[in-house]
């Protein structure tokens, strides 16, 4: 029989679905019960036709919904942001609006030619009030307050005002880590810094010798005042209803999503920009900052004769060190921090650099909040190199200890010192291997599998990877992760040890790690490299 | 699953309950068009799942839903305001589904396969388990029919997924392909003859 005369396939599935005429079903019928090729076609369809009323019958798999929703959420509300700064763009192109703005702005000149012209005019720069702090918007509902947490100290610091002093006994430090920062709260810095951070990716730095009152601190309104010294901000990208900036003196540096520093220091105000943008104003002009400007405007001069200009490279990376602020993961209730944290307090030689996860966080002797779980402290050496380190097992609510040679070589004091040392052969600090480890390195290995059977080709992680795609920078990007995983499969700690990917590159990749779900097995810290 | 089609046909009459959930949906929208925030939560909540469904079903492999989920709201969100009401909103949300799978299956066509396809059997709820043999021999009649729907055009397959999976007539395709309900036809008589002939060839292939 040729092919020509075997029946078409979609015509099979009409006779099977009723949608052919009874004469042409009869004869397809025909046909088929004489021609296996058509009978096995016929066949085929059938399982074809139930496999589609499957599918059509499907549920969707579960999702992670609050993560969408958050990424909805900014998605959305940036869109919404963008559309009306594009309104307030456009308001002038309207005909009528320039003309009228036009007349106004030749009045205001003339005006003001005639107030520059005149004796008794004020000299430039003269005493000015300070700005007045503005008050926050009328709320029509109840604006939670926002609730601050130290995160950061070394030297001599006060968060009541009162005199600055070293915190060095267990007390001193519960006190200071363990209360929340308010509004109203006024903080002060003699010879030390303080780190406080209040939400995810917000923070700021206040550096020695300064100080700081928390004049609003809410959900809609954070407005530091900034009386002496500096501070560096890095702040997330507020929304529409929000409002973020820094009083110094009679200016207002206003931010919506940034990193930058502020310093007021005998009246003479200093602003740089390393992110994102910001706007300083004195109530009268506004200057606007991109990232990498600074502008400085002494005590008497005005703002709008002050220069902007492009801060010199060193100094710009200087400020980008500055900047790397230890920032806790995402939180959202300060009490929650307070019982899932702990401090890590570090005696180390003056100036010398020290890491927590591969991450510099300072230098010299400090004090640092840490999430509990596993942590590789490690302090440079008289050369600056990072050779020795050691574990700590950070529990909860708990005061840890260490203190560094001038070696570098870090000793773990107290309940946090863990021994025998869980970082895997090879890494320095850690201990010959025991038989005792056997069943330790067992369950590493074991989860390290499960961790990469589950990450392998993930098309998330190659997302992440998206912004360096495009510039052909995939090839040799990693990250090297440290996570604990408990007996339940969920995962304990994820820390960033080390990397060469930018840091919304790295956010994203932990992101995707951290949703990964094993299953239930023995509790293991590994160490997972994700390379591309 | 969102109501189009088989369910609740945009033709039909609505009944007492159906007008409920119109008057519901309207409120809703308009809520969410004034900008609040608890309206747009419950808009989110809503119709999260349905859509997620959908977008799995149309393109039967989980790789990228979450960022498709996304996608879809942002364009719904943003496209709230212009919504008038000329269908019903899951109508609405099932077009920018189809549209967002649509552009998926595009950019699909110029980047390398996914390497990860959907487990259907261990995603979807069933009512008794079938033996080990079934569900492989079931999974792998899914395989089929997305492999050979895969081979064909974007636009052919869309308008055959609607028709022959989720069952909605010329004129529903119609509007959410947004197309003359001649061209869909066109489109479909086509789509159905290239896609059985695939399903039936590639059978032959594997036996």
């Amino acid at each position: 029989m040729s092919r020509r005369r075997h029946i078409a396939p979609h015509r099979l599935v009409d006779a099977m679905s009723g949608r052919a005429s009874e004469r042409e079903a009869a004869r397809i019928e025909r046909h088929v019960a004489g021609c296996a090729r058509c009978a096995g076609a016929r066949e085929r369809l059938v399982r074809a036709r139930a496999a589609m009323a499957d599918i059509a019958g499907q549920g969707g798999p579960e999702l992670g919904w609050d993560h969408i929703g958050v990424r909805v959420y900014w998605s959305t509300s940036s869109a919404r942001h963008a559309a009306l700064r594009e309104k307030d763009h456009a308001w002038w192109r309207q005909p009528p609006v320039t003309l009228v703005a036009g007349l106004g702005l030749a009045a205001v000149l003339g005006f003001a030619l005639t107030r520059w012209s005149s004796p008794t005019g004020p000299a430039v720069g003269g005493d000015r009030p300070p700005l007045a702090a503005t008050p926050p918007p009328t709320p029509a509902t109840v604006v939670p307050p926002l609730h601050g947490v130290v995160t950061f100290v070394s030297g001599a610091v006060a968060i009541d005002g009162g005199a600055p002093r070293p915190h060095v006994d267990d007390g001193d430090v519960a006190a200071l880590f363990g209360g929340a920062i308010v509004e109203g709260t006024r903080l002060r810095t003699g010879e030390g810094r303080l780190v406080v951070q209040f939400g995810p990716d917000s923070g700021f730095a206040l550096a020695p010798r300064s100080s700081l009152t928390l004049h609003h601190f809410d959900d809609r309104t954070v407005e530091l005042v900034v009386e002496e010294g500096a501070v560096e901000v890095e702040v997330s990208h507020r929304r529409i209803d929000q409002r973020f900036s820094v009083v110094a003196g009679r200016h207002r540096v206003s931010a919506l999503g940034t990193a930058f520093q502020v310093a007021h220091r005998a009246g003479d105000l200093d602003v740089q920009c390393a992110r994102g943008r910001v706007v300083v104003s004195d109530g009268s002009s506004q200057v606007a900052l991109s990232a990498g400007e600074q502008l400085q405007v002494l005590e008497q001069s005005l703002l709008a004769r002050a220069l902007r200009q492009a801060i010199d490279r060193h100094r710009l990376a200087a400020l980008e060190r500055s900047l790397a602020r230890p920032l806790l993961p995402v939180w959202t209730e300060s009490q929650a921090l307070f019982e899932t944290s702990s401090t890590v307090g570090l005696d180390a030689p003056l100036g010398r650099a020290v890491r927590v996860d591969g991450v510099d966080v300072g230098s010299g002797s400090f004090s640092l909040r840490v999430m509990s779980g596993r942590h590789h402290v490690e302090v440079a050496d008289l050369n600056g190199a990072f050779e020795g380190g050691a574990w700590i097992d950070a529990g909860p609510r708990a005061r840890n200890e260490a203190r560094a040679g001038a070696d570098g070589a870090v000793r773990v004091l107290g309940p946090g010192a863990v021994e025998p040392a869980p970082a895997p052969a090879g890494l320095p600090g850690a201990p010959p291997p025991s038989d005792a480890q056997s069943a330790a390195r067992a369950a590493r290995r074991l989860r390290h599998g499960q961790l990469v059977r589950a990450l392998d080709d993930s098309a998330r992680a190659r997302q992440c990877m998206t912004p360096l795609e495009k510039r052909d920078l995939v090839a040799g990007s990693f990250v090297l992760l440290d996570v604990g995983i408990n007996a339940d499969g969920s995962q304990g700690h994820l820390n960033v040890l080390s990397g060469n990917v930018p840091p919304e590159v790295e956010r994203c990749l932990r992101a995707v790690v951290d949703e990964v779900e094993l299953p239930a097995g023995p509790a293991a810290v590994v160490r997972y490299k994700l390379a591309f | 699953m969102l109501s189009v089609g088989r369910k609740t046909g945009s033709g039909g009459t609505p009944d007492q309950q159906g007008t409920q959930e119109l008057a519901d949906e309207a409120e809703l929208v308009r809520r969410c068009q004034a900008g609040e925030r608890a309206a747009q939560d419950e808009f989110y909540r809503r119709f999260r799942r349905p859509i997620a469904a959908n977008l799995y079903r149309v393109l039967g492999q989980r790789t990228d839903l979450d960022d498709l989920v996304q996608d879809v709201f942002v364009i719904a969100f943003r496209g709230l305001a212009r919504f008038r009401g000329e269908a019903r909103l899951s109508t609405w949300l099932y077009r920018i589904c189809i549209n967002v799978a649509l552009g998926r299956i595009r950019s699909k066509t110029r980047r390398p396969p996914a390497l990860l396809m959907a487990n259907p059997v261990t995603d979807a709820v069933e009512s008794s388990p079938p033996s080990p043999e079934q569900a492989l021999r079931q999974q792998q009649d899914r395989e089929r029919v997305y492999r050979a729907l895969e081979a064909m055009p974007p636009k052919k397959r869309i308008v055959l997924f609607l028709h022959e999976i989720e069952g909605l007539d010329l004129k529903e395709i119609a509007f959410i392909v947004e197309a003359h309900p001649v061209t869909v036809r066109t489109r479909l008589f086509y789509a159905r003859r290239e896609f059985y002939r695939l399903l039936t060839e590639a059978e032959e292939g594997e036996g």
